[in-house]
């Protein structure tokens, strides 16, 4: 079964029929989410209308810690299977996750500014989060500086997995260390903590999150797909023009 | 609608559109070269024998 997913074709092929389905889910659960986040939340009795940054804040750092965990997998599935779209998948994702990092640390400073006093604070989950955001530029650059592919895939999945040690230091800094940022309230082990008329809009908009997030991959992958289709058949045409010219 | 945290709302949705949205349309603008190069390939290409 392995063999036959890991079919560039059998990929572009699947993909292509999906992609259409996956893009009208994304908008319709979007729309959703956002009238619900908006309409049917009710303002935070601490924090007020703040409170509706949460809904893109949140499943934009969930976003980003999905990704990278996904980078990571996918690394192991280049260094130890040599999994022909693992590497691919890796690339196509190292934007998206960095977008989102962004995002999360952008809404997270707007959030800050009227609720701490402060856009910026030099705490353990803001400070890896950044941590994770330079990590994902660090890997983009990786890809863009080596030329070929195969080489390129193997140096970059080293450097992921290395990044990897900052996943469980996110997740769980707020409680190792004494932070301005709130614990976690959403995955707990004594399950969440928020009110449901707020729990229920922030988990529609991780479920439109989700979905933007795995077709946008899913197309960067089928875009990564025809980039390296094309370098090929350059390299046979260049091939057989150097063959032309030696007979 | 929002009282006085008006423009950290709008900011923050502004930030989402303009950082995800400008990242999909570099994606479909990077496909639309990508399918480009790849067709003026496939019309360079010399024929198989299985293809004539």
């Amino acid at each position: 079964m392995w063999t036959k997913l890991a079919n560039p074709g059998f990929f572009m092929r699947w993909s292509g029929r999906l992609l259409p389905w996956f893009a009208g889910a994304t908008v319709l659960v979007f729309a959703t989410g956002l009238y619900m986040s908006f309409f049917m939340a009710p303002p935070d009795y601490q924090q007020g209308e703040t409170i509706r940054i949460m809904y893109i804040h949140v499943p934009s750092a969930w976003m980003a810690l999905f990704l990278y965990t996904m980078m990571s997998i996918s690394a192991i599935g280049t260094l130890v299977w040599r999994h022909p779209l693992a590497d691919v998948s890796q690339k196509a994702a190292a934007p998206l996750g960095a977008a989102f990092t962004l995002v999360c640390l952008i809404t997270g400073a707007l959030w800050g500014k009227p609720m701490w006093g402060t856009y910026w604070v030099w705490d353990a989950r803001l400070t890896s989060v950044l941590v994770l955001f330079l990590v994902y530029a660090g890997i983009m650059a990786l890809w863009r500086a080596i030329d070929d592919p195969g080489r390129a895939a193997r140096a970059v999945s080293i450097l992921t997995l290395v990044g990897a040690l900052n996943l469980p230091i996110i997740r769980f800094s707020v409680d190792w260390w004494n932070t301005l940022h709130q614990p976690a309230s959403v995955f707990r082990m004594d399950g969440p903590t928020i009110y449901p008329a707020m729990l229920y809009p922030l988990l529609v908009m991780g479920l439109a999150f989700a979905l933007l997030a795995i077709t946008m991959h899913a197309y960067a992958m089928r875009t990564e797909l025809m980039r390296r289709r094309i370098r090929t058949l350059n390299i046979l045409e260049a091939e057989r023009l150097d063959s032309r010219a030696a007979a | 609608m929002f009282d006085q945290y008006a423009p950290f709302i709008i900011g923050s949705y502004a930030a989402f559109v303009a950082i995800i949205g400008g990242l999909g349309l570099y994606l479909l603008i990077d496909q639309r070269i990508q399918r480009r190069q790849l067709a003026e390939h496939e019309t360079r290409r010399p024929q198989r024998k299985q293809d004539q």
